[in-house]
């Protein structure tokens, strides 16, 4: 069936197919009916040293069969081709060359280093061949030779680095798979497009895939270390199931446990709320990351609290990464290129949280031509615009994006006393990026981002998101790059609230970070790649000035003392390859933490709760002078055992330490959480996991199964007095709760990549629990015993599916299962304050209901002739379609002598939307 | 673009019930009743009350009507640090302990705590507290015509800045009068007239007192001042404000623990089921058993001075409440069937009129004539200003 569809349209003319239908043979024979020529190549290239060199575009469509002994295989061969018009022609011993009509009498010397195919190259690819000497390479039909030919001779592998670009827009494409074909030798390009191949001197074929390219292989010779730039080209017409990809060898492959990527492509096809794509809503589609519930801001990962997440945009850290109540995140999707969420094997050059990293990088914009495009949907409208300063060299890229959401207070049921508010944000990014030559890249990117909402004329809240981050990226020796970051990060909140003329404030908040992170990778041979280097913060926490609002206002202006501390890390960590099959990445990191004076701070006593009275001195310290340092090793291993090509086996071990603590009286990141940096009375979280995880590709390597477990604890992760004042405290330290935490769960995650239907399914059961056991606290949550935390959802299923239809249709579903989250239930009322009250139980030992949304979208791709000007998609769609009224929280309410439960649903009925791109 | 608009006009009437609260049955409900609970406050200076309950299963109060479970035989009383018992003077039938012992002259410097021995055979205690300092209020008001309500203001101030933490209950009486007054009233057998032209059930008096928590801390304040804050408001169409209105608040004076007690008494009260609240969560008062620290109890009692004011709003004038159309009246002949009349009695009509030429009355919904079909009743409470209407 899927030869007939191949035949029939012809579509993929470049593509080789995989697909071995009709192959049986016994160990010492061939017998091969209506195979491609590829299929034989390979099974000959297998058993046999011969090597075969031929132009695809001429021999896709032939089918040949081949009954022969391995004595007379290649006769046999050669009889069968002359039947369709090609030749068998032997240049060297065990090289051979299929071509179209009779064989020609002689081949020149330079043949292996010319095109197959006559020669198909453009005027663009031979300069680009000759820039600095540097090779890059678009042509499948070529062999290509590099390094220098007097290592010849000799045995054991070479190194091939290089970037690998987007053939159209010449942006480096991150997140590529480089290997040999037969998959033994395998790289992946990184944020900035570069690989890093080691493979067998003399020559090889490289397979190229990537999602949402074309699968293509080059043909090397390659005799010693050589650099070679790849060109990949978008995939247009991706019908045909053949394609192999990608990232199915990635999970099987790479070293790290629990390691998610998603494109950004693909975040455009998982249906949204209102239709807008949305990084922080893709990546809780993913096993093992959850979060509270609909509109809450932030996600868990394995059991992490919310700030237990670095969230990296561009090297910058995002504080608050929500708009809007969580509904959006501040990630616009159209200057995305990529996400990559790190679980469990946390690589050692990050640090400072306990859960997770989550890595976003933006696009570089469009280095060949000026390119923009447009959205506009139910709730936002966007736009885009990128090009070239200078051709090939400078790129600039500049979006915004801005809300008029309004009406959607209006539909916030009244009973939460929202519905008279406003709400709106907006936030732009802008970036450059320039290379200097081969070997300098500089990238400058920044983002702004402010949201201001109201719940009611009185009280507004607003806050803002300030990210600028440079990056210099130089290859120092071809085994040596460097990548300098600079970045200063600010988020800052204000609050105001006049309801009471005499008592109207305004009170702030803000936080500022500068990093410089220096990070080195270096490949010692084909075995070793170490990552080292250094990483440097300073922070800068204004944890609260309230002043009154007007002069009519009482409030005595009152300002918290200035927060400051600096942070270092080393790190080193070696990536090393002792066998194909056994890997091993072991990660140190080194952190030194101190918060800095000038400060005034208490001192309590060891054995008591902290508090006014068990004050036993105030201690002053000086300006740049150290408060409390803190520093501990963190180590990071983790390794893999290949057993087959598409199986192996993978084992970690992580530990992680936090200095900066979010504290937060709601159980979403809100726009009135703190943070608060560790001192002399509060201690840095510290926190380990451990995983075991299992990786097969199935059904040849189109399907990939993983089942991954992991155990997480916790410690010292704060938490609140139940009276807490959270805002305005001068003494948080009496008010907070050292908490432990442990995790546990299973991930099994089935995941198609590519082809025309493609996603993928998982199943998490996990469990997160805390405990208060500090004997300090005098009145623990739950006596002191372990409960359930506010994300604890037991079971969730998830299921992200896309179907194309045809290149231009396609649709998409998202399924969400989960466990309800758990709950504080009432269990007793008494009358008291003239009215009834209800006497709770137990912190969340009852949970809501479970959550079930099921989402579809269709969506129309632009068309892909080149000679339109414009290029629109329109997707619509419905979010929650069943119209389940999901439950975001059940509380109870005595009203009157009775006493009511009732259940919010955030999206009680199926929301349809629609929204138009267009790309010009 | 155009068919992109059409498309979003057929989406947008669409979208209007996204969120909901809809009513939720829980499957299972724990339940831990029988705890006792203990509200009120000692004070130095005046009579106080200390009422002891009991909490209830939750379960008991899903449907229909609760009572609440007074606890009158328990032995409860106040003692200060040399161990001097003051006692109640009587318990009322609503589980209130009344005492008065300001007439002793009891010591303000001296630390008091409330001691109950429960019917169960419990002890319980507070633990030694020293009497709040208290301040003075004044209430106030405003007829506000643009948002169409009457907002009632509290101001206090302590030039000492020690009162700090305030608290305040307050509970309203308010007239009304039934639509149509009737002169004449169906009694046993036969429509009578009301003796003087004194409108027939026209004219009812109905309070309620306040659930609300209000709490409000002055720490954050450059002086310990409370200026104008709205503690109730009420629209022009409520039926609160079409005659006469009035309302006492008590205005109390916390420690700072007290404050977070009632301040968590009232987040899980009413902070709750938003996109933002928290959990709620309990936290203990300063009421333990001695006998048994195991068993819970619930309250805090601080020792501590109430003010409390009265304020009275004439509201004739303002619109009122909007009234419902009333349909023609029914004519009954006076020597009507008595059966007749009762059916129409029954069927929710009442005479308003009586025609002596005629020999008919004038019937019309009861609820039209009746004023305490509204809730309220004909009597007038003791308070009520003599220059408003009695009747």
């Amino acid at each position: 069936m899927k030869r007939r569809l191949y035949s029939l349209r012809h579509i993929l003319l470049l593509s080789i197919s995989l697909s071995v239908i009709g192959v049986a043979y016994a160990q010492e024979s061939y017998n091969l009916r209506y195979v491609t020529l590829d299929s034989i190549v390979r099974t000959l290239e297998h058993r046999t040293p011969d090597r075969f060199y031929y132009a695809p575009e001429q021999t896709d469509t032939l089918l040949i069969t081949l009954q022969a002994e391995t004595g007379n295989v290649l006769e046999t061969l050669g009889r069968e081709l002359k039947k369709s018009g090609f030749s068998l022609y032997r240049v060297q011993q065990h090289r051979w060359a299929i071509l179209r009509g009779t064989p020609v009498s002689g081949i020149h010397e330079g043949f292996y280093s010319d095109s197959m195919e006559n020669g198909k190259h453009n005027q663009e690819e031979l300069s680009q061949i000759s820039d600095n000497g540097k090779q890059a390479a678009d042509s499948e039909n070529r062999l290509y030779t590099l390094g220098d030919p007097q290592f010849s001779g000799l045995e054991g592998s070479v190194r091939l680095t290089g970037y690998i670009h987007d053939h159209l827009s010449g942006e480096p494409v991150s997140g590529v798979t480089v290997m040999t074909e037969d998959k033994k030798y395998y790289a992946m390009s990184d944020s900035y497009g570069f690989y890093s191949l080691s493979m067998p001197r003399g020559y090889n074929t490289l397979i190229i895939q990537g999602f949402g390219y074309k699968d293509s292989r080059r043909y090397l010779r390659i005799f010693s270390d050589s650099a070679l730039d790849l060109n990949i080209a978008e995939e247009v017409f991706s019908l045909q199931g053949i394609v192999v990809s990608a990232e199915k060898m990635e999970n099987v492959r790479n070293v790290r446990l629990g390691l998610e990527r998603v494109r950004a492509d693909r975040i455009r096809h998982i249906p949204m709320a209102f239709g807008e794509a949305d990084v922080i809503r893709a990546v809780l589609t993913l096993p093992g990351v959850k979060s509270v519930g609909e509109a809450a801001g932030g996600f868990n990962v394995r059991g992490g609290a919310t700030d237990q997440n670095l969230i990296l945009y561009n090297q910058g850290t995002i504080y608050n990464s929500s708009h809007l109540f969580g509904l959006f995140s501040l990630f616009n999707n159209d200057v995305i290129s990529s996400l990559e969420l790190y679980k469990s094997s946390i690589p050692a050059k990050y640090g400072g949280r306990i859960s997770s990293v989550l890595e976003v990088n933006s696009r570089e914009g469009n280095k060949n031509r000026f390119t923009g495009s447009a959205g506009i949907g139910l709730l936002t409208t966007k736009l885009t615009l990128e090009g070239p300063i200078i051709k090939d060299r400078t790129s600039v890229l500049i979006a915004g994006r801005t809300t008029y959401s309004n009406w959607l207070m209006k539909l916030i049921p009244k009973e939460s006393g929202y519905n008279n508010g406003s709400a709106n944000f907006y936030d732009l990014n802008a970036g450059i990026s320039h290379r200097f030559n081969q070997n300098n890249h500089l990238f400058v990117n920044g983002y702004f981002s402010r949201d201001r909402f109201s719940f009611d004329p009185n009280v507004s809240y607003r806050y803002q998101n300030i990210n600028g981050s440079v990056r210099y990226r130089s290859v120092l020796t071809d085994r040596t790059d460097m990548v300098l970051t600079l970045a200063y990060d600010k988020y800052n909140y204000h609050m105001q609230d006049t309801t009471n003329t005499a008592m109207g404030y305004d009170m702030s908040f803000s936080l500022q970070q500068v990093s410089l992170k220096a990070d080195f990778s270096t490949r010692l041979n084909g075995k070793h790649k170490l990552d080292y280097g250094l990483n440097a913060f300073y922070y800068i926490l204004d944890p609260g000035t309230y002043v009154p609002f007007d002069h009519r206002s009482l409030v005595s202006a009152d300002i918290l003392q200035r927060e400051q501390a600096f942070e270092t890390a080393l790190y080193l960590s070696d990536t090393w390859e002792i066998t194909p099959e056994l890997s091993v990445e072991m990660g140190f990191r080194y952190g030194l933490y101190s918060a800095l004076g000038p400060n005034r701070h208490y001192l309590y006593h060891p054995d008591k709760p902290r508090s006014v009275e068990t004050t036993i001195d105030s201690v002053s310290v000086g300006a740049g002078k150290m408060i409390a340092p803190y520093h501990a090793p963190e180590f990071r291993v983790s390794m893999r055992y290949a057993f087959t090509s598409d199986f192996s086996v993978k084992a970690g071990f992580n530990s992680m330490r936090q200095n900066i603590h979010m504290l937060s009286n709601t159980t979403v990141i809100s726009p009135t959480d703190i943070w608060k940096l560790s001192d002399a009375n509060i201690r840095p979280q510290k926190g380990w996991q451990t995983a075991l995880g299992f990786y097969k590709n199935l059904m040849n390597n189109t399907l990939e199964l993983s089942v991954e477990g992991y155990y997480k604890h916790m410690d010292r992760y704060l938490d609140y007095a139940s009276f807490a004042r959270l805002l305005m405290n001068h003494r948080i330290e009496t008010d907070v709760i050292e908490t432990r935490g442990r995790a546990y769960g299973v991930e099994v995650m089935l995941k198609r990549s590519l082809g025309r239907l493609n996603g993928w399914l998982s199943y998490t059961y996990s469990r997160t629990e805390l405990r208060q056991d500090d004997p300090r606290v005098a009145e623990p949550v739950n006596k002191g015993n372990w409960y359930p935390a506010p994300y604890d959802k037991p079971h969730d299923l998830k299921l992200v599916g896309n179907f194309k239809f045809t290149h231009r249709f396609s649709f998409s579903m998202n399924m969400d299962y989960s466990t309800g989250r758990p709950m504080t239930m009432p269990v007793g009322t008494y009358y008291y304050a003239g009215g009834w009250r209800l006497l709770y139980g137990d912190r969340n030992a009852h949970r809501i209901p479970d959550y079930f949304r099921l989402d579809i979208s269709f969506n129309i791709e632009p068309s892909h002739k080149l000679t339109l000007l414009t290029h629109s998609s329109v997707t619509i769609g419905v979010y929650n379609v069943t119209g389940r009224k999901n439950p975001y929280s059940v509380f109870f309410q005595t009203e009157g002598n009775t006493v009511n439960s009732y259940m919010l649903s955030i999206f009680g009925c199926p929301i349809p939307y629609i929204t138009y791109n267009i790309r010009f | 673009m155009k068919y992109l608009w059409k498309l979003l006009g057929i989406v947008f009437p669409a979208l209007i019930w996204v969120s909901c609260i809809v009513p939720y049955e829980p499957e299972e409900l724990v339940n831990l009743d029988d705890i006792i609970v203990v509200e009120g406050n000692i004070s130095l200076t005046g009579p106080f009350s200390i009422r002891i309950t009991r909490s209830t299963p939750i379960s008991s109060y899903q449907y229909g009507h609760k009572t609440i479970n007074i606890e009158r035989n328990a032995n409860v009383f106040v003692r200060n640090r040399q161990g001097k018992k003051y006692s109640p003077n009587s318990v009322t039938a609503q589980g209130e302990y009344l005492f008065d012992f300001s007439p002793e002259n009891p010591n303000q410097e001296e630390e008091y705590q409330l001691v109950i021995e429960s019917q169960d055979g419990r002890s319980y205690e507070t633990d030694f507290r020293k009497s709040r300092h208290s301040s003075d209020m004044e209430l106030n008001y405003k007829i506000d015509t643009v948002a169409e309500k009457i907002s009632i203001y509290v101001s206090s101030h302590d030039q000492a800045g020690l009162s700090r933490y305030y608290y305040w209950q307050y509970s309203e009486t308010w007239d009304y009068v039934s639509q149509r007054p009737a002169y004449c009233y169906f009694d046993v057998s036969s429509v009578k007239e009301t003796n003087n032209f004194k409108p027939w059930m026209y004219r009812c008096w109905n309070s309620r007192a306040s659930s609300e928590i209000l709490l409000v801390e002055t720490s954050s304040l450059v002086q310990d001042r409370i200026k104008d804050l709205e503690i109730h408001s009420i629209n022009f169409r409520d039926i609160r404000i079409t005659q006469h209105y009035s309302i006492d608040v008590i205005q109390t004076v916390l420690d700072n623990d007290a404050y977070l007690y009632m301040e968590n008494m009232r987040k899980n009260s009413y902070d709750i089921g938003d996109i933002f609240s928290p959990q709620p969560n309990e936290i203990s008062g300063n009421i333990r058993c001695v006998t048994d620290p195991s068993v819970r109890a619930i309250g805090f009692v601080s020792v501590c001075n109430s003010v409390r004011k009265m304020l009275f709003i004439n509201c004739v004038g303002l619109p009122g409440y909007i009234r419902e159309p009333m349909p023609p009246d029914t004519i009954v002949p006076l020597d009507a069937k008595v059966g007749f009349m009762l059916s129409l009695i029954q069927q929710g009509y009442s005479p308003h009129t009586i025609d002596p030429l005629a020999k008919v009355s004038y019937w019309n919904l009861t609820r039209c004539i009746d004023c305490r079909n509204k809730g309220g009743k004909p009597v007038v409470p003791p308070f009520w200003p003599v220059e408003w209407p009695w009747f």
